[in-house]
């Protein structure tokens, strides 16, 4: 309550200069970090943030004696050495690297604690300890001023060299056999680093500069799948932590610093659990194996298609029965789903003659190869053949039929393609499913096929298809279920 | 649809812009100095004691397409990679175009294409696949220099012509983790072409592709290397000699232990490189 208070009472000047120096030191620190957390060069990002605390340390030691140097001097000085010795570690993950990092990071906080211990009585208190968790009134005018610019060059630097960045934080190979000087740009961010640390060091504190360059843009890197975008979003997220924080120490009266990183993990952790990346790993892996499926069937039929003609024999006078019950016309559109070697294709073609159009899709080559051979487009010109699966089967032209004749158990998601292909159908046109055989006897051939691409490949009930059809908004006008044949007719009327 | 064959009319394009180049490039390059030339190249990894080259003595003409192979761990990619000049050397010394690698590396390596082996990405990487193919070609571009239409066009040409017509998705935009391994593959060569490289490095560019993708992509380079007169070598796990390489390196345990050229006495195809491992 003490902080509202101090927060109402305050001159103006004062209340622009502490929003100024959250809003410059969240923007600095979350752009740095962009770089590091991409770049790889996060651990020697924490040990640079000591490195700072004790060179600030330092400097506050040295002000202490009567130098006028200030302390972000010493700062920053001490943060580019620890940078230029761990630079080259910076890739290492081996034992030798960490237990190295290890040792400067306790080594520099320890120096810190020296310097601090050596300072005169009086001084130690408040501008030593702002160093370590840091004070919002810290930054004089003209700290404040060089925030400014410094963060100006920042975004000038980024937009001038844009594009090596981004290399080099895709794959610091790939940006070496490209050409570009990678040595030379990773300096440079090192030593913009340092300079940003530093000067954020009075703002944030030492042990929580590091929070603060690493957290905005992990939380971006949860949602965010461009590069672009991520320069954007993190400095955003980096001053709404900030000050998020700041209004958060104002409430529970929590030391500022504290606040700040306690938002900033709450924000984070929401991003990580309510991640679409998280989400899409999971349906990543479901269509990666559906993919899969897709694969081996296609491989199945490639294998097989040579002979299919020989060992599958489809009774003539079940597919003229079939091919009958759509009750097609003359000059219609007919799409038939798998199409396979086009056995279909002569039934569908005595009924929709040379003025219609038959689209024979199957996701086989081998099989549609056949199909070409067997229907030549002079003798049926208005045949066309295409290979695709049926998920990614886009067009836009729209039919009068659609047809699954013996595919639809291989489908995965019988409903997502039942909706799909409902969308190509005219209005009053008709899908069907079909078999020439029975239900009973399709499931019993798939389950003990031997084929693990098509085991197990189920069809369903007329009711369980029924119910997928008028899902998708199409009425089921006619079926036969029985000992001969397998099929269900829906159309789509459009009200 | 899908039956349009612009992936015909692309490659066209390139070939046209090839042929153009080309010319340019036989009327520049008329002396007979070999392009790339290692002598007594030794290199070490960085932190190891002992080299994983040994004495390597190499000439490669300009417009050779190459064949490097031999047994796992045998220094293929030490050697792909020394010529880049990204690894130190211990010993001699290579020349590109007359040019010290050593001292004038980063220039060379703009004009070479590298095709990294085995490359995987975590699949929250927030780069999309125009971005990778890009990348290719930002040393190409230079420094200070903006990506202009140009440049992208010549990314999606490239990229383009390496997407399988069959592969329905275009899926130029998507997050590059999410791409299966022969994808990315594929995404990974488009970006070392973008470059329009004078020489191509490829360290197993097909483990991850099938067939059909293998000899496709396979054909490209065929192509590429005749229209362009572009130098190429391909380390690859290949159990015969294609036909259109006329030149086998084999590398065992850090050596070259086989440079044979194809003439009328060697039929490269009869050799069994199994017989070498």
């Amino acid at each position: 309550m003490i902080f509202l208070l101090m927060f109402v009472i305050l001159p103006v000047e004062i209340l622009i200069k502490i929003i100024l120096s959250a809003v410059l030191a969240g923007f600095g620190l979350s752009i740095v970090g962009t770089f590091v957390v991409h770049m790889k060069i996060t651990s020697v990002g924490f040990a640079m943030s000591h490195a700072a605390f004790a060179g600030a340390a330092l400097g506050l030691l040295l002000e202490a004696y009567g130098s006028q140097l200030d302390a972000v001097y010493t700062a920053t000085i001490f943060t580019i050495i620890i940078a230029l010795l761990l630079g080259p570690l910076s890739n290492k993950t081996n034992l030798d690297s960490n237990v190295i990092l290890g040792i400067i990071f306790s080594l520099m906080i320890a120096l810190g604690f020296i310097f601090i211990s050596l300072m005169p009585s009086g001084v130690t208190n408040s501008r030593s300890l702002s160093i370590i968790w840091g004070s919002i009134f810290g930054l004089t005018q003209s700290e404040l001023i060089t925030l400014i610019f410094l963060n100006i060059t920042i975004i000038i630097l980024i937009i001038l060299f844009f594009k090596e960045f981004i290399a080099i934080m895709f794959n610091k190979k790939l940006a070496l056999a490209a050409g570009i000087h990678v040595k030379f740009f990773e300096f440079l961010i090192l030593f913009i680093t340092a300079i940003v640390v530093s000067l954020s060091l009075k703002i944030v504190g030492a042990f929580l500069v590091y929070a603060m360059i690493v957290n905005p843009t992990s939380t971006a890197h949860q949602f965010i799948y461009d590069t672009k975008k991520l320069f954007l979003v993190s400095p955003l997220l980096g001053i709404f932590t900030i000050l998020g924080g700041i209004f958060l120490s104002l409430y529970a009266d929590f030391p500022i610093a504290s606040s700040i990183i306690i938002f900033s993990s709450i924000v984070f952790a929401l991003a990580a659990i309510f991640s679409p990346k998280r989400r899409k790993a999971k349906k990543k892996q479901n269509s990666k194996q559906q993919n899969e499926k897709k694969n081996k069937v296609r491989e199945y039929f490639n294998d097989i298609a040579e002979i299919w003609d020989q060992i599958v024999i489809h009774n003539p006078d079940k597919l003229e029965y079939i091919i009958d019950a759509l009750n097609l016309s003359r000059g219609q559109k007919v799409l038939d789903v798998g199409s396979g070697t086009g056995i279909l294709i002569p039934y569908i073609y005595k009924y929709v003659k040379n003025e219609g159009r038959i689209v024979a899709l199957d996701i086989s080559d081998e099989m549609i190869a056949i199909s070409r051979k067997k229907h030549p487009e002079q003798d049926f010109p208005n045949v066309k053949h295409v290979i695709s699966d049926v998920e990614h089967f886009k067009t836009t032209e729209k039919f009068d039929a659609i047809l699954c004749y013996s595919c639809f158990p291989h489908f995965s998601n019988k409903e997502k393609i039942i909706n799909h292909l409902t969308k190509l159908l005219d209005n009053e046109g008709k899908l069907m499913i079909a078999h020439s055989e029975s239900r009973e006897k399709i499931n019993e051939i798939h389950k003990n096929a031997k084929s693990e691409s098509i085991k197990g490949d189920y069809l369903p009930t007329i009711n369980e298809i029924s119910e997928m059809m008028e899902k998708s908004g199409l009425t089921v006008n006619k079926f036969r279920d029985d000992e001969e044949m397998f099929f269900i007719i829906g159309m789509k009327k459009e009200p | 649809m899908f039956e349009k064959s612009y992936n015909i009319e692309i490659i066209k394009a390139i070939e046209k812009k090839w042929n153009v180049d080309s010319i340019k490039s036989k009327n520049i390059n008329e002396d007979n100095q070999p392009q790339i030339v290692l002598k007594d190249v030794t290199t070490v990894y960085e932190g190891e004691k002992t080299p994983t080259l040994f004495d390597i003595n190499l000439e490669i003409n300009k417009g050779e397409f190459l064949l490097i192979t031999g047994p796992n761990g045998a220094g293929k990619t030490t050697l792909l990679e020394t010529i880049l000049g990204i690894l130190p050397i211990k010993k001699g010394t290579i020349e590109i175009d007359g040019m010290s690698v050593l001292k004038h590396g980063r220039k060379l390596r703009k004009k070479i294409g590298y095709v990294i082996q085995g490359l995987d990405f975590d699949p929250k990487t927030p780069f999309l696949v125009k971005t990778a193919v890009m990348i290719g070609r930002s040393g190409r571009i230079g420094l200070f220099r903006r990506i202009g239409k140009e440049d992208k066009r010549i990314c999606r040409y490239y990229f383009d012509v390496l997407r399988n017509k069959k592969e329905i998705e275009d899926y130029w935009n998507r997050p590059i983790g999410k791409l299966s391994g022969g994808m990315l593959q594929k995404v990974m060569i488009a970006s070392a072409l973008a470059s329009e490289p004078d020489i191509l490095l490829l360290d197993e560019p097909f483990s991850n592709l099938d067939v059909n993708a293998r000899n496709d992509i396979f054909q490209l380079l065929v192509r590429i290397n005749k229209l362009a007169n572009i130098t190429i070598l391909l380390v690859s796990h290949l159990s015969y000699v294609p036909k259109e390489i006329s030149r086998v390196i084999l590398i065992k345990k850090g050596r070259i232990i086989l440079d044979a050229k194809r003439t009328n006495e060697v039929d490269l195809e009869q050799i069994s490189i199994e017989t070498f491992c």
